[in-house]
């Protein structure tokens, strides 16, 4: 890993387009700027992980499961019934 | 012969997944109220999604500035919100994903799986808890 040590109030260059900068520090807190273009998503890497394991949990459950889930909702009180 | 089936382009596709973008939605009860999103690309890769709307009609994401202009949401354009479902090993131990919902555009059968700004929602909601 790349370590490099920065003020506040610089920054660094990622590539040709994105640029992170040290906004402010307070106690353990870092505030920190990232200029990127749209279609580089930037994340919390613990809300993108948690996201992402929840989906991996999600992914492909059985045809069975599914169609049980289907039918229990169906017949659920409470759940919007149709109307026309 | 699949030939026919609606294609929904996945941008960016789910968190974790990227690879698989092509999509379709079959619906799997009358009611409209659970769909199987399968992709297109790979048989085996499917996730179970509900609409937002019939659950959780409290429900309000918040977007950033860049996912409400790709949606064009500012004028006024409707989407459908869609949330991840995890079967549980039954109907009450079911989770939906509040944090990431799907936002799928109908008409331009364009969606995404986007992070929301609220706090305190969870990736893991019971089902129930509507």
């Amino acid at each position: 890993m790349l370590v490099l040590s920065r003020k506040v109030g610089e920054s660094i260059v990622i590539g040709d387009n994105i640029v992170v900068s040290i906004l402010e520090i307070r106690g353990d807190l870092i505030r920190v700027g990232i200029d990127a273009p749209k279609q580089v998503k930037v994340h919390r890497r613990e809300v993108f992980e948690a996201i992402e394991a929840a989906n991996r949990e999600a992914l492909s459950p059985s045809i069975n499961a599914i169609s049980e889930f289907a039918s229990s909702i169906k017949g659920l009180p409470g759940t919007p019934a149709q109307k026309d | 012969m699949e030939d026919d089936v609606p294609v929904v382009e996945m941008r960016g596709g789910l968190l974790g997944f990227p690879e698989y973008t092509q999509f379709t939605l079959i619906k799997m009860n009358d009611e409209g109220l659970v769909y199987r999103l399968q992709s297109l690309e790979d048989e085996a890769i499917n996730f179970v999604v509900v609409p937002a709307a019939s659950f959780f009609p409290s429900y309000a994401p918040i977007v950033d500035d860049e996912v409400a202009a790709r949606f064009d949401l500012v004028n006024g354009r409707e989407v459908l919100i869609l949330l991840v479902v995890t079967l549980g090993e039954t109907f009450k131990d079911s989770t939906v994903n509040l944090m990431a919902p799907l936002l799928l555009d109908p008409n331009a059968q364009v969606a995404e799986q986007i992070i929301v700004e609220n706090a305190n929602l969870s990736v893991r909601t019971p089902l129930l808890a509507a």
